[in-house]
């Protein structure tokens, strides 16, 4: 990646961000559209857009955004109250904004249809607002301000405004006290630098919030007479200052940083030396400052500041970017210290030696080690609320589409996810609560008020943590789900046959099989299960399933169960013959030791064990991975029942270990195509235990029977 | 000295033994050299996938090179060892007899690899290289994990099928 490329993809990053918190602040802000601080939030986010789509020759975006940013401008600056049709247009347009984004990227020549049309009325909102001759007004306020200054401060010689500057070097290095860094700033600009989107006075607004004191000079010897004075284009190409600021080098450069490389210099002024330095600080402060002077400073200037930051501990960043690589990696070596510590903590040797301090440090070691993990372990959580925040969109805009009103409460938005999860929930969640408002509520406020509910649905939003697990739900206080529907219309379209015993929770599941619903429809069920195959088979690959609860008339909830993080599950070790399995704990059902009475063999095939009414095929681990054992009856071992996509089974194992939390570990891209083993983990010892996928095993049933 | 590198090109090889034969593989990509430790093995794949090893916190999986190459089985003992070796980004672990020596060989010893005499399928030796009065066989990784991963994977699917 060249540099360029490096740059562009921050701001397609950043763009991104922005556009993603626009859309939030937007829906917000239609909450309370009195609110002017968001609208500055949400003026500034734009503004920052419209700079970076120009820099980037996202012409459409950025032209886009530039009318959007005068209307919001224009609100921002009256503070006049904003029209309800107004507020539509602002929703309407960060939606174009997104759409003109995703046009950008994938350079795709044709824009959205709703382009035209939204930007128009933005144009006209504009002209309306700001009646007529805008030009007129903005060159009587400029042009005569701009001569004023002019013959005010003399400045029509050049040689004035370096000597002008070199002052103020000196004013400043004279109050300059500890903690405070001097830097002189030259921009050199060129005169279209307004339409690449820069509006330089902007950034030294923006510097000027952190300065201790600041001081700008404008060159203005080629500023037009006002007959040709164009406002779009810049006619003061030098701009100087001289800024005092407890900032770093670094920092102060981040200001100017969508200006090109050498369109700007920033460089650091030493200050003077005081009397108490000693005299080889003196001879280094020279130095410094000889390299600052040098004609090309920025790197050689960048290290001296650095070592001054470090004497007077200027001020850090609170966050930083992190590569999720790096923590992936470094979550990986915390796992193999992880295992290094039990393998001390439990080696028998070092247990017989029974001495006092080596027991502390041990114990000291397994302290520290544990608190690593968990700390390491909460740089991947992100709290859920930016997705929650998301979902209020989604709700206004089904309910709008929907014409029902809806009533959002949320509830945990404060509990915290692995990041790499939060990505791939956001559209299960739409989903469920599309199918919560168009759906469970119900059709009209009048059969609401029939049942004896509020006109406004309740949608309940809520994450919570249970037994090791994360719990994220959407509740709905519709009409809940009709039980007979489900189960006659799964028997119409052969997903069940029928003489199946099924609990509640089973017949609710039936709704999110594959060629459950189809286009036809049946009143009050319509749609449900279009598309929650594909909510389950995504919420299935985070290791998750889903959980559907619902009272006829009161409601429906959609519970997602999910593992705290990706990269830890809760497992089931069991061993058969030698070799130690994983079952994960989440499809695991019961185990047992089986009555003989209840296990069935049928010739060709094979076992099953009758468990409350219901045949559960029996599966030999042993058979089914040619594993070399004595053979043992069933009710000699013990049975594992578990859930699979194709219905229950009963693994058969020769002993249950226990239950414990292990880390995942791929086997390599070779071993990848094994559908049966979905991965490994490191057991206490440094054993290897491998985890069934049980989704595949089912199959093999029935080929070990033939 | 540098005129000797201009004039020749010397590449370096880990050279190894199974059973008799000796043989080679590139030093650049070899990560590094462990004893044999204990193998997990890993149901539903070919016997010379001998399974994997836990190398550090990572899973690795490991051939058993003398079962690869048709040769008969022997049990470990203290000169056995596990070759690391970085295919793709991928490590993988190749049990060998014994590990020789690191030496390097000139480009001009190198030559084609001969269509017989051997029990090793001749798709997995790049080259054949003289050392002193020592014939080197020199494995092509690359040819030796991709054929691995293909065949024994098509194997498992067809008796599946089956």
């Amino acid at each position: 990646m060249t540099k360029q490329e490096q740059v562009k993809a921050i701001f397609i990053e950043e763009a991104g961000e922005i556009i993603e918190k626009l859309d939030i602040d937007i829906i917000r802000f239609e909450e309370n559209s009195c609110d002017f601080n968001l609208l500055n939030e949400i003026f500034r986010g734009v503004h920052t857009l419209k700079g970076n789509a120009n820099a980037f020759g996202f012409t459409r975006l950025g032209e886009f955004v530039h009318h959007f940013e005068d209307v919001l401008d224009h609100y921002r600056s009256t503070q006049d109250s904003i029209e309800e049709h107004n507020l539509e247009l602002f929703v309407g347009s960060v939606d174009v904004i997104k759409e003109v984004m995703t046009c950008e990227l994938d350079v795709i020549d044709q824009l959205p249809e709703s382009y035209a049309e939204c930007l128009e009325k933005i144009k006209t909102l504009l002209s309306l607002k700001k009646g007529k001759g805008v030009v007129v007004v903005e060159a009587s306020d400029n042009a005569p301000l701009l001569n004023d200054l002019a013959s005010e401060f003399g400045l029509d010689c050049y040689d004035q405004y370096e000597s002008l500057v070199e002052k103020s070097i000196q004013v400043h290095q004279a109050i300059q006290t500890e903690g405070f860094n001097l830097y002189k700033i030259d921009l050199t600009l060129d005169n279209d630098c307004y339409k690449r989107g820069f509006d330089y006075t902007l950034f030294l607004k923006n510097l000027a919030e952190k300065a201790n004191s600041m001081e700008s000079f404008f060159n203005m010897q080629n500023v037009p007479t006002f007959d040709t004075f164009r406002s779009d284009e810049n006619s003061i190409t030098q701009v100087s200052v001289v800024v005092l600021t407890p900032l770093s080098l670094e920092d102060v450069e981040e200001f100017f940083e969508y200006l090109f490389d050498n369109e700007y210099r920033v460089t650091f002024i030493a200050p003077q030396v005081v009397a108490e330095v000693t005299v080889a600080a003196k001879a280094e402060v020279v130095t410094k400052a000889e390299v600052v002077a040098n004609t090309q400073p920025t790197k050689a200037v960048a290290t001296a500041v650095k070592e001054s930051d470090a004497s007077n501990g200027a001020t850090q960043k609170s966050t930083i970017r992190i590569d999720t690589f790096k923590l992936d990696e470094l979550f990986d070596s915390v796992g193999e210290l992880v295992i290094a510590q039990n393998f001390i903590a439990q080696n028998e040797k070092i247990r017989s030696i029974e001495d006092e301090s080596i027991n502390r440090a041990i114990e000291t070691l397994s302290k520290i080690t544990k608190r690593i993990q968990d700390r390491v372990m909460s740089l991947r959580m992100v709290a859920i609320k930016d997705t929650f925040d998301k979902m209020k969109r989604v709700i206004r805009d089904t309910s709008k589409k929907t014409g029902k009103e809806v009533q959002l409460i949320v509830q945990g938005e404060e509990t915290e996810i692995d990041k790499t999860m939060i990505d791939s929930l956001s559209d299960p969640l739409i989903h469920i609560i599309r199918n919560a408002i168009d759906h469970g509520l119900e059709a009209d406020a009048a059969e609401r008020v029939r049942a004896g509910k509020n006109v406004e649905g309740k949608i309940t939003l809520k994450a919570f943590h249970k037994s090791g697990s994360i719990v994220i739900s959407v509740s709905d206080d519709g009409r809940g789900i009709n039980k007979d529907k489900v189960l006659s219309k799964a028997i119409e379209r052969g997903v069940i046959s029928g003489d199946e015993n099924l609990t509640d929770s089973q017949i609710f599941g039936l709704i999110m099989q594959p060629g459950f619903s189809t286009a036809d429809t049946i009143s009050d069920l319509s749609g449900r299960g279009v598309g929650l195959d594909v909510v389950k088979t995504s919420i299935e690959k985070l290791r998750g399933k889903i959980e559907i609860d619902s009272k006829e008339g009161e409601g429906t909830t959609f519970s997602m169960v999910l593992p705290l993080t990706l990269a830890i599950i809760d497992g089931m070790l069991v061993r058969t013959s030698e070799e130690i399995y994983i079952i994960p704990t989440l499809s695991v059902v019961e185990s047992f030791r089986p009555e003989q009475e209840i296990v069935h063999i049928v010739k060709g095939k094979g076992e099953f064990v009758s468990l409350r009414g219901q045949y559960i095929p029996i599966i030999r681990l042993s058979d089914v991975f040619t594993l070399e054992t004595q053979r043992i009856e069933p009710w000699e071992g013990i049975l594992v029942c578990v859930e699979t996509d194709a219905g229950r089974i009963a693994i058969m194992v020769d002993e249950l270990i226990g239950r414990q939390q292990v880390v995942i570990k791929t086997l390599g891209k070779s071993l990848a195509k094994l559908k049966e083993i979905s991965g490994g983990a490191i057991l206490g010892n440094g054993d290897i235990a491998l985890i069934l996928n049980i989704d595949a095993l089912r199959p093999l049933i029935e080929a070990t029977h033939v | 000295m540098s005129e000797n590198l201009i004039k020749t090109k010397r590449e370096r090889y880990l050279t190894f033994y199974l059973g008799d034969e000796q043989y080679g593989i590139a030093i650049d990509k070899i990560k590094e050299i462990i004893a044999m430790m204990k193998v997990t093995s890993v149901p539903k794949t070919p016997s010379f996938m001998r399974g994997v090893i836990n190398l550090r916190g990572s899973i690795i999986p490991v051939v058993d090179t003398r079962l690869r190459f048709n040769m008969e089985h022997r049990d470990a003992d203290m000169h056995t060892a596990i070759i690391i070796v970085e295919v793709e980004k991928i490590n993988i672990g190749f049990i060998v007899d014994r590990v020789e020596e690191v030496s390097s060989i000139d480009s001009s010893n190198l030559s084609e690899p001969p269509r017989f005499g051997s029990h090793v399928d001749t798709d997995f030796i790049c080259n054949v290289a003289q050392i002193e009065d020592d014939v080197v066989m020199i494995l092509d990784v690359l040819k030796l994990f991709e054929a691995d991963e293909l065949v024994s994977l098509e194997q498992i699917q067809q008796k599946q099928g089956e």
